[in-house]
């Protein structure tokens, strides 16, 4: 079963013959790009098909013999969260190869770009397939430079080629720290085959001691941690975030690519690695504290920004917090749903976004602006039902995770995951449909009721779906929300405080609506105004990294000098 | 002495005459390019026969291959200019010393180490001032020609201890790097590339000797000092403004890989001497590279000249493909070290402090080379500088040595 090397083929076979003939055939650049990752796309859709029927692939490269025990190993491993990887990766890069068609028409990197573009969606395609740490590492690397490269592709622009450097160097550090996990992965576990690494993590659990054993740890932990790092830098997770909302400059079909495939790096190898991460649930909780941190961050940095890529930036940055989220509580497969709907949504924003510039620059006069019209005061039954149906939620997650009611999933435990998900998500419906004035009231709180029934079953029935088939095996999928699962207590408390908040927020927009002003007038202004300047300095991480990158070269300069 | 031990002597002798030969005649360019050519097509031919006739160890054949093709691509891209012929007889002479060092053994080996000692010495005394710096780097040449020349006769323990001297010198560990670092400064255009090839490869047959001598105290001592050599080194490639002590400081940085890997990775012909090889390509193809921008435009330092991928589209690729490798050197050591490593006998400390000595230089790396890059290559171009782009024979000696990188780092 060879078939699969072919996905990976045409890309690489299109980069190289691009990058060497592309000078001298301008006119089929683009020819031969489409062809090879439109072949793929299909490829890859009969793959999917195979696989959900036949079971996974495993191809051997090198060595050529089975047998042989060598540590690097190159091949393939096609199994079903690959199998859709793959049809999501070539199907955001065909879309975006045809983009860039007219987009990037006359520009003098034309065929450079179609060579980078093909080579990415190579190396991209080879990450997902890897058949161990070793491979993944290597185009995980090959990944963060051919990002850097792309990110460059206009390299007489100072600002461009800084936010490479930028996006490089973070990438960097987090790979560093991914490497030192392979190393002690092979030390205490003797393989980095990803089938081997698991059972022997299981089956021999080691401890790392430091310092005359003063300080101990489970090598698990350790390593899960450390790759975790990695995952972090490519996913932009806080603190190492910054790369992402500054990559603008580069063209936006980069940008499309970079927010619908590269980023969600860090979201497949959670999943690849969800057995090994379940082993070490502490990982699971420092993972959902990262997460919840970014989407917080993300999305309140997202709100203070009057550029629309850097809006769209912020907003990824969110989006992937939510799926490293959704790790972190053993949600696994949700977070590839996420990951996919999010990537499809996204790639399509920034090419909207990319046209909506373009056009707006060619626009001989001002656009018109906008007359607000006065609003109209809100109804109390949109207000009511809204409050009613967010409120609902709780209840039936504490319900459901105090065993009073018997949700009929196939995974006990990942019930309340899912239910916890889909009251965020409902409840950010609900305020979004609340400010709807335009529309009767009625039809307002149909929606209300409609989405929230849309959105449960989405997140119950549909994402259970397609967890038992990313994990067919019984009782994997229910393993992973077992070893993710909060301390009751600590679980009851997030909801109960994530309920007085949106109580708050009802109580806030409500008397706003209404235009009337809430009782703490003053010390609620002066926080949104320190806050705003917050958001709008984005915390100021950026500017510590800067103050500290700046001291560190005086420093090096000193340093040169008598070197 | 029987037939190996002189035929290893004769090609050795054999540039090393025509050097000395070059040194004192004035010759056609182009006369001796074609000759200079010609006989490390003959000295390749040599070791080739080597191989098939005498038992000689695969690691030293890959050394002196290494020294060959360095030799080469300096030589092919050379220009029909004035100056030529000294570089010529120059590169001759460090060829012939440099084979002599690899291929002989015991005290003809060191006889040869003491002359090319001697021959930095003389290059230094006429390239630089007569500083503070100057004096110890004369120091420590003369400890080092004693040492070489000594250490036959000393006993064992001494012995180890020269031979770590010698070792530290040509791979080069702070604070030994000084001759290191003023030879590549002082060096002749071109000639820096092939120094930085021929020092670390001597280095590298020096620990090669080694490796296997030194004890557990004297590893980890030798880790330590290591990390702090390449904390400094990455610092100062990081402030560096000229070129030379640029890749200096950054080929000082790398080689500390190699001593903090001593520890942890036994073997050492199997994975330090790859990586050695790759990196003295990787170094001495980014110093041929600059040294092409020097020879047109007599440029020195780092950002006075940016975006040069635009005016000169070879020398952008050629750079970016340079960078490219360097960015990703500290993964080939790990990797090949890997597959001898004993796993659980490694201690933790051990570990932790490898993961700091990768961090330093894997991190200073990204940095440095990055910041060169966009100091060189990437940028607006100026407006008032005649480009020229790299000449073919410039472009293919510099692809043999990312060619000679790429096969030493994968294939080797």
């Amino acid at each position: 079963m060879t078939i699969p090397i072919l996905i990976l083929f045409f890309p690489l076979l299109a980069g190289i013959l691009i990058a060497v003939f592309g000078k001298c055939m301008p006119s089929h650049v683009v020819r031969v790009g489409v062809i090879a990752t439109v072949t793929s796309f299909f490829l890859s859709a009969w793959t999917l098909y195979y696989i959900s029927t036949e079971g996974p692939i495993h191809v051997m490269l090198w060595p050529l013999n089975p047998e042989d025990t060598s540590l690097l190993k190159v091949g393939m491993l096609i199994d079903r969260l690959t199998a859709i990887m793959m049809v999501l990766i070539t199907s955001v890069s065909t879309v975006i190869h045809v983009y860039s068609i007219r987009y990037l028409e006359g520009d003098s990197g034309y065929a450079r770009f179609f060579a980078l573009l093909s080579f990415m969606t190579f190396v991209i395609l080879s990450l997902v397939s890897s058949p161990n740490l070793f491979m993944l590492f290597v185009f995980w690397q090959l990944l963060s430079w051919a990002l850097y490269l792309i990110l460059a592709f206009n390299f007489s622009n100072r600002p461009a080629c800084q936010n490479a450097f930028k996006t490089f160097f973070v990438h960097r550090v987090g790979d560093v720290s991914f490497l030192c996990g392979i190393f002690l992965a092979y030390k205490y576990f003797g393989t980095l085959e990803f089938a081997e690494l698991f059972k022997a993590a299981a089956e021999q659990p080691q401890v790392i001691s430091l310092f005359s054993g003063m300080f101990d740890i489970s090598a698990v932990t350790a390593i899960a941690l450390l790759i975790f790092v990695g995952a972090m830098a490519k996913s932009s997770q806080f603190p190492l975030h910054v790369w992402l909302p500054d990559t603008m400059d580069s063209p936006t079909p980069v940008s499309a690519l970079m927010h619908a495939g590269i980023v969600n790096a860090g979201g497949f190898l959670l999943n690849r690695l969800a057995p090994f991460y379940t082993l070490s649930p502490n990982t699971l909780h420092v993972v959902f504290v990262i997460g919840v941190l970014t989407v917080l961050m993300g999305a309140s940095m997202m709100l203070a920004q009057n550029d629309i890529k850097k809006t769209l930036g912020f907003s990824t940055m969110g989006q992937m917090g939510y799926m490293i989220m959704e790790c972190g509580l053993g949600a696994f497969a949700l977070a590839i749903f996420h990951l996919i709907a999010h990537g499809f949504f996204k790639a399509s924003l920034f090419l909207g976004a990319g046209q909506g510039i373009h056009a707006s620059r060619e626009e001989p006069k001002f656009p018109g602006s906008s007359e607000h019209e006065p609003q109209k005061s809100s109804n109390t039954l949109t207000f009511v039902t809204g409050l009613i149906l967010t409120l609902v939620m709780p209840l039936v997650i504490l319900m459901v995770a105090h065993g009073m009611l018997d949700i009929p999933l196939q995974d006990a435990h990942g019930a309340v995951i899912l239910l916890f998900f889909a009251w965020v998500t409902a409840s950010q419906v609900m305020f979004s449909l609340y400010r709807l004035h335009a529309v009767a009231s009625w039809k307002v709180a149909g929606a209300m009721i409609f989405s929230l029934f849309l959105i449960g079953f989405v997140y119950l029935w549909a994402a259970e779906i397609f967890t038992h088939f990313l994990y067919p095996e019984p009782g994997v999928s229910d393993g992973f929300f077992v070893a993710a699962a909060l301390n009751p207590r600590v679980f009851d408390m997030l909801i109960l405080l994530s309920t007085m908040l949106i109580i708050i927020s009802w109580i806030s927009v409500y008397k706003q609506s209404k235009g009337k002003k809430i009782f703490i007038t003053n010390w609620v202004s002066l926080f949104r105004k320190q806050l705003y300047i917050l958001l709008i300095n984005r915390f100021y991480v950026d500017l510590v990294y800067v103050r500290w990158s700046n001291n560190l070269l005086r420093l090096a300069q000193k340093v040169a000098h008598r070197f | 002495m029987n037939f190996d031990n002189t035929f290893s002597v004769i090609l050795a002798i054999t540039p090393l005459a025509l050097g000395i030969v070059w040194k004192f005649s004035n010759g056609s360019s182009n006369t001796l390019k074609s000759i200079g050519l010609t006989v490390i097509g003959a000295l390749a031919g040599g070791l080739v026969y080597m191989r098939s006739a005498f038992e000689i160890e695969p690691s030293i054949l890959f050394l002196a291959s290494a020294v060959l093709l360095s030799g080469f691509c300096v030589i092919l891209c050379q220009e029909d200019k004035q100056q030529t012929s000294a570089i010529y007889a120059s590169i001759m002479i460090i060829l012939g010393l440099g084979l002599g060092i690899l291929l002989n053994q015991a005290i003809v080996s060191r006889i040869f180490l003491g002359g090319l000692l001697g021959y930095i010495a003389i290059s230094q005394n006429r390239e630089q001032q007569n500083s503070f710096r100057t004096k110890i780097i004369f120091l420590h040449i003369t400890l080092a020609i004693i040492f070489s020349l000594g250490s036959v006769f000393m006993s064992n323990t001494l012995q180890i201890f020269a031979s770590l001297f010698l070792a530290v010198t040509f791979l080069p560990l702070a604070p030994f790097h000084l001759p290191f670092l003023g030879t590549i400064k002082g060096a002749k255009v071109t000639l820096a590339s092939f120094w930085i090839v021929v020092w670390l490869i001597i280095g590298l047959s020096e620990l090669n000797k080694l490796y296997s001598s030194l004890s557990t105290e004297m590893l980890f001592t030798l880790n330590l000092l290591a990390l702090v050599s390449a904390l400094y080194a990455s610092l100062a490639a990081l402030g560096q403004k000229f070129n030379r002590l640029f890749i200096a400081s950054a080929t000082v940085a790398h080689v500390a890989l190699i001593w903090g890997l001593l520890q942890v990775f036994p073997s050492f012909p199997k994975w330090g001497i790859p990586f050695g090889i790759t990196l003295g390509f990787v170094m001495g193809g980014i110093s041929l590279a600059f040294s092409f921008i020097r020879q047109r435009y007599g440029w020195k330092t780092l950002g006075k000249l940016p975006g040069l991928a635009s005016p000169m589209p070879r020398f952008g690729v050629v750079l970016v493909l340079l960078v490219s490798f360097a960015l990703f050197l500290p993964l080939f050591p790990v990797f090949s070290g890997l597959l001898v490593m004993p796993t659980i006998a490694i201690h933790d400390v051990e570990i932790v402090l490898i993961s700091f000595l990768f961090l330093v230089v894997w991190l200073g790396g990204s940095w440095y080379f990055l910041q060169m890059l966009h100091q060189t290559a990437f940028g607006e171009a100026r407006s008032d500088v005649p480009y020229f782009d790299l000449r073919l024979t410039e472009f293919v000696a510099v692809s043999a040595l990312l060619l000679g990188a790429g096969y030493s780092g994968f294939i080797y």
